[in-house]
């Protein structure tokens, strides 16, 4: 996009873009990156726009590296994100787990692609477990927002810094190669001036105040529980306070979806304007926070309806979840595809009807 | 050339494919290095009859699928990963012939760490290392090998020394090291640059067949795509621009040493 | 020709060809176009890992209402470029729908339950004087066959696009927009049934 042109009107973006533009918007000022398709767009946008725009880009070396320069520009006290595809995300876990220990900052965008190994370049959603079990060692857990639409890769991404710097940790946007690479028309004027809070804790040299450690590293297992309570607590709070979802459809609808970013682009069209009539009552419960995740909101849905079916692009990862906050109150089916294939509004329907008909 | 059939002349190809070479349509854009690079190795697995005794080690880049084309064993390995994959092959295999197949941002980006520490080792396997100073598979980003002033995707304004640094010369840091028994660098840009690198090549497996140690040869390569250049053009920027970054040559030779 | 409730309806596209056709570019200027008459558009690009000669395809829909799925079924119009992508994508058109062919690749059959249009936009716009503007010749003539946007938009896009990247082959792309604009209204007047092109 033009950001030229971008005051005003709605402007035609890709997922991809939107995402880096919101960062800058959001007072992003350090991006390190490397190559991955399918989300190169957005760090040739950083390559562009944030240089220019005051903020430093850096194209690392490896992914290992980006996501440590991003533990430093963090600790310095700047807003900093990463982007990359899944298994560039894979590679950013130990740093990932760095930031959770040491308590930093930091926005991280999967837009993800079908795997395991090397995989290829279509969208898929394999890396839930990853994203919301915080996917590297350690007793930790990342904010994860789930992107349905271009609009949301700016709006998510903005919010991202926010909760990133509210909550001083690690936040992964969840995007997928459909949502990263797709156009549509996006709208940035909304995006408040940035308002990052005070970092008292961040290395800035010590003129005039006691010196600060941005360390993970507790020497006794006292320090250290003391730091994982810390952790958990913060958690908790994020659990309290940040869950978002979406519902779509009839109050008194049979069965209920449960879908998140590009799989619930699909099933919201099973919901809307069903490509064929269904014989019974359709709603959709879409997820916008993976974690925490909306499972009170579902298991008051689970008391209502017959039947849920989850809807992913993987082999099930999601639906565990949804299976944990059901527990039981009604049947919880699945629906998936993998390999970067997408399922139509038409295959849905048929397997709704074959389940729930 | 003709041999006569009968009553019929029919022609003799004196060009055929190597049979090692599989007969498949190419995946790389006009003026690929790559292809040539391929047919190379198909040559000298015939010619050296080694085409059973070879494992090949294939990159993340455009090169990914470099396993369609040649009729050996293969190994994927991780982005950047290769020489680790080939250590543990050879390992297990001495006596195999082992090599990988990689390029600038797969050997010096994100795998600078793996080719150091296997070139350290004096891992007895042999590196063939595609150089076409861009990352080729991913969009035309900056490469460790981009030349000072060249425009990629990621360096829009063309890569400034003092952001992005220099281009690296791998041949010339690895010869830093005690343990590589022959590093060169070759280009395709006319047949005898073709007969030549050909020949550094057949040297590197050769070495690797007698133990003689680590092996890598560079081969400067276009990406008319991504240089935005017809591949004429490409030929020409190699010839006179790039190669004067990085000489063309032998950068080191034990044996040649010894005698 | 132009559908009267072109601009209330929701409309479906496949643009398909090899990589290199400008398909992506035809797909991007038609979505500008439409979100500066202030429509929602899906653009979903999808190629193969080839960067030249592989496939390249785009699924579009314009819509005044909120568009969910991305993904297009049954599309109203298909727009080829060659002829794998014919053979791939012929069968899936809407019954009734536009099939608008560059039939300088490709050999498009006539009869069955599409309206047929083939314009040798290769052809034509190498005549121009490069055949990089056989996109925007396309773009013309589906532009004026559907009335999906306005060709004024789709030029205020392709003016906009080409100032930007380069400005020496703006006027060619206008030119070429123009024509195939042209052809079309000129193909109404004159009956296709049975002509191979316009
Ligand atoms: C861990 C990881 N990071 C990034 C990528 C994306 N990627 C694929 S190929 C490539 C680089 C290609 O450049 P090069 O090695 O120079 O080879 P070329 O394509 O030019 O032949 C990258 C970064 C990946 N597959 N895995």
């Amino acid at each position: 996009m033009d950001p030229s042109t971008g005051v005003g009107a709605k402007v035609l973006t890709s997922g991809n873009e939107a995402a880096a533009e919101a960062a800058i918007r959001a007072g992003c000022r350090f991006y390190a990156g490397y190559p991955i398709t399918p989300q190169v767009e957005l760090m040739a946008y950083m390559a562009t726009e944030l240089a220019a725009r005051g903020g430093v880009f850096v194209q690392a070396e490896s992914e290992v590296a980006a996501i440590n320069m991003i533990y430093g520009a963090s600790a310095a006290g700047a807003r900093a994100m990463t982007s990359s595809s899944s298994p560039g995300i894979s590679l950013k876990q130990e740093g990932i787990s760095y930031l959770a220990g040491s308590e930093l900052p930091a926005v991280i965008v999967n837009v993800q692609r079908g795997s395991p190994g090397l995989g290829n370049i279509s969208p898929a959603q394999s890396d839930y477990y990853q994203a919301t079990r915080g996917g590297g060692h350690g007793d930790y857990r990342t904010i994860t927002l789930a992107p349905a639409t271009v609009q949301e890769m700016c709006d998510l991404t903005y919010l991202a810094f926010d909760l990133a710097d509210n909550y001083r940790t690690p936040v992964i946007i969840l995007s997928d190669g459909m949502v990263g690479q797709m156009m549509e028309a996006v709208s940035f004027d909304h995006l408040p001036e940035p308002s990052p809070p005070p970092k008292p804790w961040a290395l800035t040299g010590t003129p005039g105040r006691e010196r600060n450690t941005v360390v993970s590293f507790r020497l006794t297992p006292e320090d250290l529980a003391e730091l994982n309570r810390r952790l958990q607590g913060r958690y908790a709070d994020i659990c309290r306070n940040e869950v978002l979802y979406e519902l779509a459809g009839p109050e008194d609808a049979d069965v209920l979806l449960v879908a998140y970013g590009t799989a619930a682009r699909i099933c919201r069209q099973v919901v809307e304007r069903p490509p064929q009539a269904l014989p019974f009552k359709v709603a959709l419960l879409r997820p916008i926070t993976l974690w925490p995740f909306p499972g009170e909101a579902l298991a008051e849905m689970a008391e209502r309806v017959k039947g849920i079916l989850v809807v992913e692009l993987s082999a099930g990862q999601m639906v565990d979840d949804v299976r944990l906050a059901v527990e039981g109150r009604c049947r919880v089916e699945f629906f998936g595809r993998m390999g970067g294939q997408v399922p139509t509004a038409s295959e849905t329907v048929e397997r709704l009807v074959g389940l729930f008909a | 050339m003709t041999a006569k059939q009968g009553e019929q002349e029919v022609a003799t190809p004196i060009y055929r494919r190597p049979p090692a070479l599989l007969d498949v349509l190419t995946h790389y854009c006009p003026g690929c290095g790559h292809g040539t690079m391929h047919r190379l190795l198909a040559e000298l697995l015939d010619e050296m009859g080694i085409r059973e005794q070879t494992i090949g080690v294939a990159p993340v880049g455009c090169a990914v699928v470099a396993y369609d084309y040649l009729d050996i064993d293969w190994s994927e390995a991780a982005h950047g990963r290769p020489p680790a994959v080939a250590t543990g092959l050879k390992r297990i295999h001495p006596d195999k012939v082992v090599f990988t197949y990689q390029g600038d941002g797969d050997l010096a980006s994100i795998g600078m760490a793996e080719t150091i520490h296997a070139a350290n080792r004096g891992e007895n396997i042999s590196i063939f290392f595609i150089n076409n100073g861009i990352y080729g598979m991913t969009g035309g980003q900056m490469a460790p090998t981009t030349l000072i002033g060249q425009k990629s995707s990621t360096t829009p304004g063309g890569r400034d020394a003092e952001d992005t640094g220099y281009p690296i010369r791998m041949c010339e840091l690895l010869n830093q090291l005690e343990a590589p028994a022959f590093l060169a660098r070759g280009t395709l840009t006319s047949p005898r640059r073709v007969r030549e690198t050909k020949r550094l090549m057949k040297k590197a497996l050769s070495y690797q067949m007698e133990k003689v140690g680590f092996s890598m040869v560079e081969v400067l390569t276009s990406c008319p795509t991504h240089w935005r250049m017809t591949p004429g053009e490409s030929l020409r920027y190699i010839e006179q621009t790039v190669s004067r970054v990085f000489p063309l040559g032998v950068i080191k030779d034990v044996k040649a040493a010894e005698e | 020709m132009v559908a009267a409730d072109a601009l209330q309806s929701e409309h479906r596209l496949i643009v398909a060809g090899s990589g290199g056709q400008g398909i992506l570019t035809f797909c991007k200027l038609l979505c500008s176009a439409a979100v500066q008459e202030g429509r929602n558009v899906t653009y979903l690009p999808s190629y193969g890992p080839e960067v030249r000669s592989g496939t390249a395809r785009c699924r579009v829909i314009i819509s005044p209402e909120t568009i969910h799925s991305p993904l297009v079924e049954e599309p109203d119009s298909l727009i080829v470029f060659n002829q794998s992508s014919y053979d791939r994508f012929a069968p899936t058109l809407r019954p009734g729908g536009l099939l608008l062919v560059n039939s300088s690749a490709v050999e498009a059959e006539e009869g069955g339950a599409a309206k047929v249009l083939a314009l040798p936009a290769t052809d034509l716009a190498a005549e121009m004087g490069s055949v990089k503007v056989a996109n925007s010749i396309l773009l013309g003539a589906f532009v004026s066959a559907t009335g999906v946007v306005s060709e004024e938009s789709c030029l205020d896009a392709l003016t906009e696009h080409w100032g930007r990247r380069r400005a020496d082959m703006a006027e060619l792309n206008v030119q070429a927009l123009k024509r195939g604009a042209e052809l079309v209204v000129e193909s109404a007047t004159a009956p296709l049934k049975g002509r191979k092109s316009v």
